[in-house]
């Protein structure tokens, strides 16, 4: 493809601007903000469309970046050019609501569609992102030598992997990747969630476990003790303790009798009057009787209480007592029991319930099956670029290379180990050891070589700024090398340090000035 | 003869557990099973049919206390019940010792079973489940003995696993009212003649839209039935419909308004749908843990025109990986995938 001839109505600040192309090199020039990169962008526009990108940020919409702000629908343009050395006229209108692409054949009117496809044949089906990585090379706005000899091999990767530059496959990767890592962390969590409450689940059955067995111990004990009872071999002591309370005796009439002996001990002799001394004796005499009768009263007690104790109906009582008091107790244990049972078992469903896949954990085992399907679709596309391609790839490279340093690196190879060479007549060199400047050179060799052996039509070459960063040799043999080239080549530049050695190299070109109107 | 129809009480039920709303819940389900014996005991309605899963597990002694309780307060109301899958008359269940106040008619027997109400010539048919799972159609042979009298069936299930039903069978069974229970959310199958009452109150947040009971009067010449939503909580699934030119923020603002308009009783499980911007992060997390939002789920795809892309990107591994997805068969993996790896690769072509 040749370019001829943009008219451009209305497109960011160009505004009923005529621009000539020579086939060749077309130098054009401008000073920073005169239309340069206005420019470029209208020729990809026209050849490969715009889209009103709803939803992004404002600052990278091409759309609106460009979009008259006073004429919407004035918003467009014509350009002219060959392919194959057919003539033919595109005429498209951005304006979203009255979005239109004419296409003529100039040579015998022919009109074409674009929407059918007829541009993109004209193209050889390149798109749009790879043009942008191939023929039309920007500064690469990398730094360092390092940064440069990274993006070399992100380039050679890219390119390798998915046959088309345009793509950067590590990136994609890298983004599944992230993906992935939220959705595994989402899963993670719900896991966790999970695994909480089935841990609180764990636990309250433990306890009712535990209760249920010391219920049971109690129980035991409790029946052990019985059945000796039952068989006579222990004695109920809460039974026993009533008895043995109302046994015991009346001892008043033994302590007055003593008090009475220690009394006449001490004032024997002293009583004066017989009547002390019958005093006394009736006192003695009543508590003697006293005595007595508490004695025999304790005695007939005691006998009784033996007797029925040692008798049959009172063993048969206290048996029955003993039976009532266990069944109750028993009663209580199995109740208490039952009720825990009941409790351990509803909670043994509801472990049950908890374990099984809820919806939530579905959902995001399908999200984990969508990335992993991603992933491994993404890996078998990789690859897919043929041997034949790869080594047209590194041949076409290395004579570029060769062609644009004057002969004195050729042999540019990308080993298994992603280590990128060159051979420099003597030995082989990897890229990240060569000056930046012959790195610079390296990559736009292999970005010319790309866009040759990866698109079937010839198309211009837009170099914006390439070569701000070369020294003045390696600008003179590249513009050497171009010049030898078939293709038509735009430069944009904003100093005049190409003209300079295209004039003293006495290399043709055509020089064309932007924004000489504009202030 | 008037009646209230509830069932799915689930009694015992801890309604999402381990938020922190949820012992509320809990005691939300008694309050409202109480509420429902007081509108009978005022509306001296004649008898309450309860449709299975009274208790959501095995009921405990003390909860049957507290049941019996309110069955035994009633001074003209009688109340029929039968055991659903969730308290089914497991060989230890209290159900099987529990002797229940005078009013209450338990249809506890394994086959069809019934319960005469001679004061309004009507009987009451129904069975209880002794099992978690009966695949067997039961209510579709279940036919009244006395068609003279009104005849109403007690009926728990309604999918493969639970007394699978089918409509035309119940329409053609001859029973005056058929009060079912199981299924969470409510309506009437046949209009005024087979009802299922839902759930009387939301059980978990899948349970979304009103729940109640149903009050009605059924007569030899029909039934009239209409529903009664209890109002103490209430699920709503809110959708917020997302388009690629809103941004995150003007999300959240949105959310925050319609939760301004909301009722009190209701909580929100906000739903966004449509398509975002590629590349624009919605922090899901921020917006659940406004009040009253339960749970937060994300179903946006990002706004990319396949046939767009594919041909502004023709040639490239965008559109071989869009032909290669196009090109399985179709299922929500593939689409979701599709999704992400259009994504990745979409992104990884902007960051250049």
């Amino acid at each position: 493809m040749r370019l001829k001839e943009a008219y451009i109505e209305n497109f960011g600040k160009l505004h009923k601007e005529t621009v000539t192309f020579a086939p060749g090199i077309n130098v054009i020039c401008g000073e920073n903000e005169a239309g340069k990169s206005t420019l470029q962008e209208f020729l990809t526009a026209m050849l490969f469309g715009m889209e009103l990108k709803r939803g992004r940020s404002k600052d990278d919409d091409v759309y609106r970046k460009y979009e008259p702000w006073n004429a919407a629908s004035y918003y467009c343009g014509t350009l002219r050019f060959e392919v194959d050395g057919k003539p033919f006229c595109l005429k498209r209108n951005f304006y979203h609501k009255e979005k239109t692409a004419k296409l003529t054949n100039e040579a015998d009117g022919e009109e074409l569609s674009v929407e059918f496809g007829d541009l993109s044949m004209l193209l050889g089906d390149l798109s749009r992102s790879a043009y942008l990585n191939t023929w039309c090379i920007r500064q690469t706005g990398a730094v360092t030598g390092k940064e440069l000899a990274d993006l070399l091999r992100e380039y050679l990767t890219n390119v390798e992997n998915t046959g088309d530059a345009s793509v950067s496959f590590a990136g994609a990767k890298k983004n599944l990747e992230r993906r992935k890592k939220e959705i595994q962390k989402e899963k993670k969590e719900l896991e966790q969630e999970k695994e909480r409450r089935l841990e609180e689940l764990r636990l309250e059955e433990k306890l009712l476990s535990e209760d249920i067995r010391s219920i049971e111990e109690q129980h035991n004990r409790e029946k052990v003790k019985h059945d000796l009872i039952m068989q006579g071999l222990l004695r109920n002591e809460s039974l026993e303790g009533q008895k043995q309370k109302s046994r015991k005796g009346n001892y008043t009439p033994s302590v007055i009798l003593g008090t009475a002996a220690v009394l006449h001990l001490i004032l024997f002799g002293q009583y004066e009057l017989a009547v002390w001394r019958i005093v006394e004796a009736v006192l003695l005499f009543g508590t003697l009787l006293f005595a007595w009768f508490s004695y025999r009263k304790e005695r007939r007690e005691s006998r009784e209480q033996n007797r029925e104790s040692n008798g049959a109906v009172e063993y048969m009582r206290r048996q029955q007592e003993e039976m009532h008091r266990y069944r109750a107790l028993e009663q209580t244990f199995l109740e208490q029991k039952g009720d825990k049972e009941l409790r351990r078992s509803n909670v043994r469903e509801a472990f049950e319930e908890v374990s099984q896949k809820n919806g939530r954990e579905s959902e995001i085992e399908k999200k984990v099956q969508a990335v992993l399907l991603a992933e491994q679709t993404l890996e078998q596309l990789s690859g897919t670029v043929s041997q034949e391609v790869r080594e047209n790839l590194y041949a076409s490279a290395s004579q570029v290379l060769s062609g644009i340093t004057g002969n004195r690196y050729e042999r540019l190879r990308f080993d298994d180990a992603m280590q990128v060479t060159v051979f420099s007549g003597e030995q082989e060199i990897p890229v990240s050891s060569l000056s930046r400047g012959t790195i610079e050179q390296v990559y736009l060799a292999v970005r010319i070589a790309a866009g040759e052996v990866l698109g079937e039509e010839p198309m211009f070459f837009s170099f914006d700024e390439t070569f701000a960063m070369y020294d003045e040799e390696r600008l003179a043999s590249t513009l050497h090398y171009i010049n030898k080239k078939s293709n038509q080549v735009l430069i944009f530049t904003c100093t005049t340090r190409e003209i300079k050695i295209l004039e003293k190299n006495r290399i043709p070109y055509h020089k064309i000035m932007l924004g000489t109107a504009i202030g | 003869m008037k009646f209230i129809h509830i069932a799915d009480v689930h009694l015992g039920l801890t309604p999402d557990a381990g938020r922190p709303w949820s012992e509320r819940r809990k005691q939300d389900i008694w309050d409202s099973l109480a509420e429902v014996f007081q509108v009978a005991e005022i509306n001296h309605v004649d008898v309450i049919l309860i449709a299975g899963d009274l208790f959501h597990r095995q009921p405990l002694l003390r909860e049957l206390k507290e049941f019996n309780y309110l069955c035994g307060k009633l001074t003209h109301t009688k109340v029929a019940l039968i055991a659903g899958n969730h308290d089914y008359m497991h060989p230890k269940s209290n159900y099987r010792s529990f002797s229940f106040a005078e009013n209450v008619m338990f249809l506890n027997q394994e086959k069809l079973m019934s319960v005469e109400l001679p004061e309004y010539q009507a009987c009451i048919y129904g069975l209880s489940y002794w099992h978690r799972e009966i695949k067997e159609n039961l209510y579709d042979v279940a036919r009244p003995r006395d068609t003279g009298k009104i005849n109403i069936l007690l009926a728990h299930g309604g999918d493969a696993k639970h007394i699978p039903m089918s409509e035309s069978a119940l329409r053609e069974s001859g029973f005056d009212y058929i009060a079912c229970g199981h299924i969470h959310k409510g309506g009437q199958i046949l209009k005024n003649r087979v009802v299922m009452a839902g759930a009387l109150e939301p059980t978990d947040c899948a349970d979304t839209g009103p729940h109640g009971y149903w009050m009605g009067e059924v007569t030899k010449r029909g039934c009239q039935v209409s529903f009664f939503p209890i109002q103490k909580c209430e699920y709503v699934l809110h959708r917020i419909g997302v388009t690629e030119d809103m941004t995150a923020q003007e999300i959240e603002e949105k959310l925050k308004e319609d939760l301004k308009n909301k009722e009190p009783y209701q909580l929100y499980r906000v739903m966004l749908e449509g398509t975002s911007a590629p590349g624009m992060q919605i922090e899901e997390e921020k917006l659940a843990k406004f009040t009253d939002v339960v749970s937060v789920e994300s179903n946006l795809l990002p706004a990319y025109d396949f046939s767009q892309l594919k041909r502004e990107y023709r040639g490239t591994l965008l559109e071989k990986y869009i032909l290669r997805m196009e090109a399985l068969p179709q299922s929500a993996v593939t689409r979701e995938a599709l999704y992400y790896g259009v994504d990745a690769i979409y992104q990884a072509m902007e960051q250049r």
